[in-house]
């Protein structure tokens, strides 16, 4: 849901207007055409995705249908998930102990 | 002297059950077995001095046949994989407490050799068409020797639950159980494990390892780890043991990795419930999934929450009665998403009775219910005909996967959720344990059913369940 995140796509605000949202796609896909500036990556929640034409066309497109964009409101703006803890780490266990012990395959 | 050589077999049946008496019972087992070899070989000295050198040699074959045949199965026919070796020379070793230990040395020694399919179908073919649990643990080996560690130890562990299982399958399934644990550092599980196992060699051993990892109080001391250590085979792979463990290493921590994730502003909730259900979906877990509806529940459950997005969406040009609709829908989309994390994490159902926590905790007990009927009327139809019988072990394994998959759905829900599905259980499984019980003279499995049946009859307080289950478990299990 929020690695599709069509604001988080666009790089725009939930605010933003129908008409900024416009604005912005048309101004990617031409950066993206030219390959100018660092344009080919935007960060979701789910950590750096790329950004593609076609991403950026059904970002918009998905913005542009007042039910989708309601929807998307919802969900927009997750910061992304809190690094997961590290492991308890437990005492270490007999390497190979059935083997070593005589069972199961040599 | 007779006497004293058949005093070994109540001898290692009484050290398997008493831990305290392990040690002092194996010295007097060693002692009885080095004072009848040492009087037979001097007797036998003493007959080739005074000229009677047949008498001594029927001495010596006599000395081999209750020394040797132990020791030729665990030396040669079991690390050379050969199964019918092992399967004779079982018989002659005063070790076996019944007819069961030739399949379960042979078993071994196929394991050890991969289990190649000509032996496992010359053992399986030799076991009594009543699954008990000898039948059990050679299927587990054999299924380790194939590979299949997960389903070996799911079947032993299964042991448990038998009725009677048999001296020789719980030793065996007891020390391959102890290896297993060891093996992947499970040293909590081995602690457990000893209300449940009988101690065996190497298990007594690897216990006190376990207590000495755990740091618990009441791990052996060096001597009598030394003592255990003494009385164990595999010694030298296992002489590391005798040192005090290191205390386990702390969590290390590199700072340079673990990136602080940002935190949402406080006062935004909805921004907080987003990241909860993105943290949610990204590392499920019951409690991150029971942290997401917390936090949704506080921007959904906000009275003022409907009003804004309708607002909201006149705003964005829905008419109203489009608007309402795609509002419910958004609500619905995060209820449907909440339950998922629910069932998949087996976290605790939320609690409250209004509100987004009710609404996922029905659409979650629903998912459950829904998943566990479907496996109830597939087990349910086969026993009544329409699916065949299965092999009698996979009939087994089928139970297993059933009873786990019973006991981790309702897990969640408690004694309420239970409530519910325990009726669909009672009928599908009722009606296996009448089959397996009267078509296929399975009474040890079926037994089992039962008595899992009637516990969980108990547990919510069904009466007629309780009164038909007791009533099924008290039925004396004819002998095979």
């Amino acid at each position: 849901m929020s690695d599709d995140d069509p604001f988080a796509v666009l790089g725009v605000a939930v605010t933003a207007t129908t008409r900024e949202i416009e604005r912005e796609a048309q101004k990617l896909l031409g950066m993206l055409a030219l390959g100018v500036g660092d344009v080919g990556t935007y960060l979701s929640a789910a950590g750096p995705r790329p950004r593609t034409p076609e991403a950026v066309r059904a970002a918009a497109a998905q913005l542009r249908d007042p039910r989708q964009r309601l929807l998307a409101e919802l969900m927009a703006g997750a910061a992304p998930p809190p690094p997961a803890p590290p492991a308890p780490v437990a005492a270490p266990g007999w390497p190979d102990a059935l083997r070593r012990a005589g069972w199961g395959p040599r | 002297m007779s006497l004293l050589l058949r005093a070994r077999r109540p001898l290692w049946r009484a050290r398997g059950a008493d831990r305290r008496r392990f040690v002092p019972l194996t010295v007097i087992v060693g002692l009885i077995e080095g004072w009848f070899v040492g009087t037979m070989l001097s007797l036998t000295v003493a007959l080739l001095l005074i000229g009677a050198p047949i008498v001594a040699a029927v001495l010596v074959v006599m000395t081999a046949w209750l020394i040797m045949p132990h020791w030729l199965i665990e030396t040669l026919a079991i690390p050379r994989g050969w199964h019918r070796v092992a399967w004779h020379l079982a018989g002659f070793d005063p070790r076996s407490d019944g007819a069961t230990w030739p399949a379960l040395v042979a078993a071994r020694a196929a394991a050890r050799a991969g289990a190649p399919t000509a032996a496992a179908t010359w053992i399986t073919g030799r076991l009594p068409e009543r699954l008990d649990g000898a039948g059990i643990v050679v299927h587990a080996l054999l299924a380790h020797g194939a590979g299949d560690r997960v389903d070996a130890r799911r079947l032993l562990q299964s042991l448990a639950a038998l009725p009677s299982p048999g001296v020789d399958a719980e030793r065996v399934a007891s020390e391959w159980l102890a290896l297993d644990a060891a093996e992947r550092g499970a040293w909590r599980e081995l602690v457990d494990g000893i209300a449940t196992w009988p101690a065996t060699p190497l298990r007594y051993l690897l216990e006190a390892v376990a207590l000495d990892r755990l740091g618990l109080p009441r791990a052996p001391g060096a001597a009598r780890r030394w003592l255990r250590w003494l009385v164990a085979p595999a010694r030298l792979a296992t002489w590391r043991y005798l040192r005090t463990a290191a205390p386990p290493p702390s969590p290390a921590t590199d700072d340079a990795a673990v990136v602080e994730a940002p935190a949402p502003p406080a006062s935004d909730a909805r921004i907080a419930a987003a990241s909860a259900l993105v943290a949610a979906t990204a590392a499920p877990g019951p409690e991150r999934a029971a942290a997401a509806v917390a936090a949704w529940s506080v921007v959904l459950d906000d009275p003022a929450w409907r009003p804004a997005q309708l607002a909201r969406a006149a705003a964005l040009g829905l008419d109203p009665l489009l608007a309402d609709r795609t509002v419910t829908a958004a609500r619905d989309g995060v209820t449907a998403r909440l339950v998922e994390l629910i069932v998949l994490s087996h976290a605790p159902l939320p609690t409250g009775d209004v509100g987004l926590a009710a609404a996922v905790r029905t659409g979650a007990r629903r998912r459950i219910l829904d998943g566990l009927e479907v496996a109830f009327d597939r087990l349910h139809g086969r026993v009544a005909g329409t699916g065949g019988a299965l092999a009698m072990i996979d009939e087994w394994r089928e139970f297993l996967a059933i009873r786990d998959a019973y006991e981790a759905a309702v897990a969640p829900g408690g004694v309420e959720l239970e409530r519910v599905a325990f009726p669909h259980a009672d009928i599908a499984l009722g009606a296996w344990t009448v089959a397996l019980w009267n078509r296929r003279g399975q009474h040890l499995a079926s037994h089992a059913i039962t008595t899992w049946l009637f516990a969980r009859a108990r547990e919510v307080g069904d009466v007629a369940a309780v009164e038909l289950h007791g009533r099924n478990r008290a039925l004396t299990i004819p002998d095979a």
